[in-house]
């Protein structure tokens, strides 16, 4: 019986996000310092600075804003003896658990995400970007949503079925006119663009943007997980370095999928879920688990009410 | 105690078929009309008519129960628990007040009827002889006593199923108070005291069922499997059971019965065989005194479609406790009961968890 944490994706546009247990635990506070010493950024540039309006600058900082606070929650849960036997993270998530499960040194990783606002800008003419969730009905056919029935539009996440049974729940990425159109032709709330979104993450659009970060990932050091690491992309755990590494490689521009993530962490044992962090909404997801989230102080003592209840040993969690 | 205690077992059937025969808007109105009664009402219902916009005993339909609102939950925690208590049930009252857990804040209070009492513990026997314990045995009676109704369940179990129950007592307030204080080490001392309790009595007689909690069971498993495996059966109820605990638990108990309820200090829902090797754990209600329906969460008065999640909305409906629209702290799956209940079941119950940003925060 396994206590696996899930790591949401997207970043961080929230300053506000974490600033209870950022001012409840000192754990917390030493990692912001260590990223402060490693990428330059003030711990206030991290956590409360509105991001910059420039593109990659806003992504890498929104970047290290997420993943700093996922893995703060981490170290402090670490400290009240709560351990993942298991881990798994959608997109930065992904990255982020990999870290968590030791493939990676946090340095490394933080150098990485910081890495990225060096990212060449878009040409001044090319055609807008943009990300957008889209809530289908149970039967209707999501392939009509996106490539190659409808052109521009690529297929970035599947998140599976929502809680209530009712829709699948699909992330789109495209050329912001075709994701508009899409988004004009079906009923309102179906497909919502994400604003502030300027990137069509996890689609061929991002090629550019990943063909950049390669040559920094292919210097950096990536090992096997300590413990089992469920990848995104496919529905497999993630056992070597290299494996590991070509996750990094493929991310920005490969679709991800809860469905896998999901899958990954139950085969590996997972009996109770943490959300760590406030990337996955509450009530939303299906999980085939229980599920605690945790972003601020009082959801320390939900999770340690349901580690109980569950019977989880937590010995025997950390051991698996 | 009502004479039919230690009646023989048809007598209790009886009462059950009785009960799932009744046509639920007929029962509605008769419970709506006995606690608005003008002269034989319940003080707390006949006080809350007097600002209704309408006139309750209008009510013909079940569905209608709706139009009262959710019922305020804190009218349980500060007043005075007689007061639900239709005047025409002779004062004094005599008896027990029963309390909620508690292990989150103050606990709700109710007063239960002698009627109230055997219609729980007759639902309860019906549990156990569709799940597949046998009377005259001998029973752990493992679960908090004090205020809580499930510490009855030792009663129930000897005189409605003619048993012998031996018992230990847990404080469910105190080992939430340490674990929600992080005090990790004190929690688990509080539980290795139960433990110690349990397999002592476990190993030296000759015990047949255990009644427990899933998180106790759980811990039990672990510590002691040798005991848990020589058990007979065990009926677990009062913390969240996962399918992963239920398949361990069957797996642990081999052809004996696993049984299990969901529920509470007002109404309770006795479980149907699993589904789907545990995925889908459905229970059904005390019908028609109690009765739960799944409702959007954002829209408490829409049931949601069969299959479909949402929050838990219980209905209490005894002829002398009215609690209409409990809008519980637990999620659920709406459950077709098709033919074989008069009512919706719910499954897979599980803490309640509200969206704090909308589904757009996905990414």
């Amino acid at each position: 019986m396994t206590i696996g944490y899930i790591l949401g994706g997207g970043i961080s546009h929230d300053p506000g996000a974490g600033a209870e247990l950022y001012d409840a635990f000192e754990v917390m506070r030493a990692l912001y310092a260590d990223i402060s010493g490693w990428t330059g950024l003030t711990p206030a540039r991290i956590r409360t600075e509105e991001l910059p309006e420039e593109q990659e600058a806003r992504q890498a900082i929104g970047a290290i804003r997420q993943a700093a606070l996922a893995l703060g929650i981490h170290d402090i849960l670490a400290e009240q003896g709560i351990r993942p036997g298991a881990v798994g993270g959608l997109s930065l998530g992904a990255m982020s658990s990999s870290c968590l499960a030791g493939s990676i040194d946090r340095e490394a990783f933080f150098g990485l995400l910081w890495q990225t606002r060096l990212t060449p800008p878009p040409a001044p003419d090319a055609p807008a970007q943009g990300l957008a969730l889209a809530f289908v009905p149970i039967g209707e056919d999501t392939e009509t949503y996106h490539e190659p029935a409808r052109p521009g539009v690529h297929l970035a996440g599947d998140f599976g079925t929502a809680f209530d049974g009712t829709k699948a729940m699909l992330m789109l990425a495209g050329y912001r006119d075709a994701l508009e159109a899409l988004s004009a032709q079906v009923p309102p709330g179906t497909v919502v663009i994400l604003p502030g979104v300027t990137t069509a993450v996890h689609s061929p659009l991002r090629q550019a943007a990943n063909d950049f970060l390669a040559p920094y990932i292919e210097a950096v050091e990536f090992r096997a997980p300590t413990i089992p690491l469920a990848s995104c992309l496919e529905d497999k755990a993630l056992t070597t370095g290299d494996q590991v590494r070509d996750l990094f490689l493929r991310n920005a521009v490969t679709p991800i999928s809860m469905v896998h993530l999901i899958s990954g962490l139950a085969l590996s044992g997972t009996r109770l879920g943490v959300v760590v962090g406030p990337a996955v909404p509450e009530g939303v997801i299906a999980f085939p688990f229980p599920v605690v989230h945790v972003e601020k102080p009082e959801h320390l003592a939900d999770l340690s009410t349901a580690i109980y209840d569950l019977g989880i040993d937590l010995a025997l969690s950390r051991g698996a | 105690m009502p004479a039919l205690v230690g009646a023989p077992g048809p007598r209790y059937a009886a009462l059950t078929e009785r009960w799932l025969a009744e046509d639920i808007d007929d029962w509605a109105v008769r419970v709506v009309r006995r606690h608005f009664d003008p002269e034989g009402g319940s003080p707390y219902w006949l006080a809350r008519a007097a600002d209704l916009p309408f006139d309750p005993r209008d009510i013909t339909r079940y569905d209608e129960l709706t139009s009262l609102g959710p019922f305020p939950l804190d009218v349980l925690r500060e007043a005075d628990p007689t007061g639900l208590v239709p005047r025409s049930v002779p004062r004094p009252l005599t008896g027990r007040i029963w309390e909620s857990g508690g292990t989150t804040g103050s606990p709700c209070r109710v007063y239960y009827t002698e009627e109230m009492i055997l219609h729980r513990g007759v639902w309860r026997r019906w549990s156990f002889v569709t799940e597949g314990f046998e009377p005259e045995r001998r029973w752990l009676h493992a679960t908090p006593t004090g205020p809580h109704l499930i510490g009855n369940g030792a009663w129930e179990i000897s005189e409605l199923y003619a048993s012998l129950v031996y018992g230990i007592d847990m404080d469910p307030r105190w080992v939430k108070r340490l674990i929600r204080a992080g005090r990790h080490k004190d929690a688990a001392d509080y539980t290795d005291h139960l433990l110690e309790q349990i397999s002592t009595v476990l190993a030296t007689q000759p015990v047949d069922y255990l009644n427990t909690t899933p998180a106790l069971f759980a811990a039990l498993a672990r510590r002691h499997p040798d005991l848990a495996g020589r058990l007979a059966g065990a009926r677990l109820s009062g913390t969240q059971l996962s399918g992963d605990m239920y398949r361990e638990f069957v797996a642990v108990l081999g052809e004996g019965p696993c049984g299990v309820s969901y529920g509470n200090t007002f109404g309770n829902a006795a479980s149907l065989p699993a589904e789907r090797d545990g995925d889908l754990l459905p229970y059904v209600p005390n019908y028609p005194q109690v009765t739960m329906a799944v409702v959007d969460k954002a829209d408490w008065r829409r049931t949601v479609g069969y299959g479909e999640g949402g929050q838990v909305r219980l209905t209490v409906l005894h002829d002398d406790l009215f609690l209409p629209n409990v809008l519980e702290r637990d999620q659920a799956v709406r459950h077709d009961t098709g033919d074989g209940w008069p009512c919706d079941g719910v499954a897979n119950v599980r803490p309640l968890q509200i969206a704090q940003s909308a589904p757009e925060g996905l990414y």
